[in-house]
């Protein structure tokens, strides 16, 4: 079975159309063996209203009311954590993505791959505040994570479930996923998709994301190489300065006492 | 030296974060505990997040 993993924040307008250019897709290639779960994050537009009566309508649909607004990395979780499905595909809300990829990405997992991540190449957002400092992020992931992808950031990904049940993402690590399922031994792979502009409702992201990428991509780092070896880490540094303290305790006694070894008097 | 300083709090500092991303994975995984909370749910019936 395919589950496909939707979060929703406030995209009352984008549910319907992208609802049903999923439901046509995947009953064209999959009949009926697949499921869509929607994680209501909450919205406060009636969205969540919008949910209730498209599960009604389908049995397929299924839906998680968040208690509050947890984030986009806490929603994902969620529905990763209530797929049935052996394929997980997590969806953008806003409809930029294309349903009418999944199927060419499913095909990707079928070769051998177990993870196929979607690479916005013709992307349709403000060039300068988004796509920019997104493409100078990707190439400073792709070269401290060694996992080399063009496009971190587009959530339509294919996973198997077994490499990305197990794991546990926190604050914004969602952009990090390709790199969780490296380490659980994934092959991955990536296939040019679609993108569409937004049509409806806005943006809920800026500029200010560089500085938190960097900080997550010391993390991921970090957990990758020093989880099980901290001591590696912060005993560098320790040694390092006790190696400068060192130094410098010989150069502060050598001025304090050049002048009682030298034979000429300095200050006259 | 106020240079050097400052160049060793920034370091510690963030050293200091790495120790506390293992502490909130620690804390979370421990008790097996989600990063959310559920108020209801369709045509999930009975069905949790650790299922």
């Amino acid at each position: 079975m395919i589950s496909l993993t939707v979060p929703v924040y406030n995209e009352r307008e984008a549910l319907g159309p992208l609802f049903e250019k999923v439901r046509a897709v995947m009953e064209r290639n999959y009949s009926d063996n697949w499921e869509i779960i929607f994680v209501n994050d909450g919205s406060h537009d009636g969205s969540a209203e919008f949910l209730d009566s498209l599960a009604a309508s389908c049995p397929r649909v299924k839906v998680v009311h968040f208690r509050r607004n947890f984030g986009q990395t806490a929603a994902m979780m969620a529905g990763f954590d209530f797929a049935q499905g052996e394929t997980i595909i997590p969806l953008d809300g806003d409809g930029q993505n294309d349903p009418e990829d999944i199927p060419r990405m499913i095909a990707k997992l079928e070769e051998g791959y177990e993870v196929c991540s979607g690479w916005r190449k013709d992307r349709q957002d403000n060039a300068l505040q988004r796509n920019l400092p997104s493409i100078l992020a990707n190439k400073l992931i792709s070269a401290m994570s060694g996992v080399q992808l063009h496009d971190f950031g587009c959530s339509l990904k294919a996973y198997r479930a077994e490499v990305i049940k197990g794991v546990r993402l926190y604050g914004e690590m969602h952009r990090f996923l390709p790199i969780y399922a490296k380490w659980h031994g994934a092959r991955i792979t990536e296939i040019p998709v679609s993108h569409h502009a937004r049509k409806t409702g806005h943006s809920k992201y800026g500029l200010e994301r560089v500085l938190k990428v960097i900080m997550d991509l010391m993390t991921v780092r970090f957990l990758d190489r020093y989880m099980l070896k901290p001591m590696y880490l912060f005993g560098f540094w320790g040694f390092l300065s006790l190696v400068a303290s060192l130094g410098f305790s010989v150069w502060a006694v050598y001025m304090r006492t050049r002048d009682t070894f030298s034979p000429i008097p300095r200050f006259p | 030296m106020m240079a050097v300083f400052a160049f060793m709090t920034g370091v510690i500092c963030i050293l200091m974060g790495l120790l506390a991303e293992m502490i909130t994975r620690t804390f979370h995984e421990s008790q097996n505990k989600a990063i959310y909370m559920v108020r209801d749910t369709r045509n999930l019936d009975g069905k949790t997040s650790a299922d």
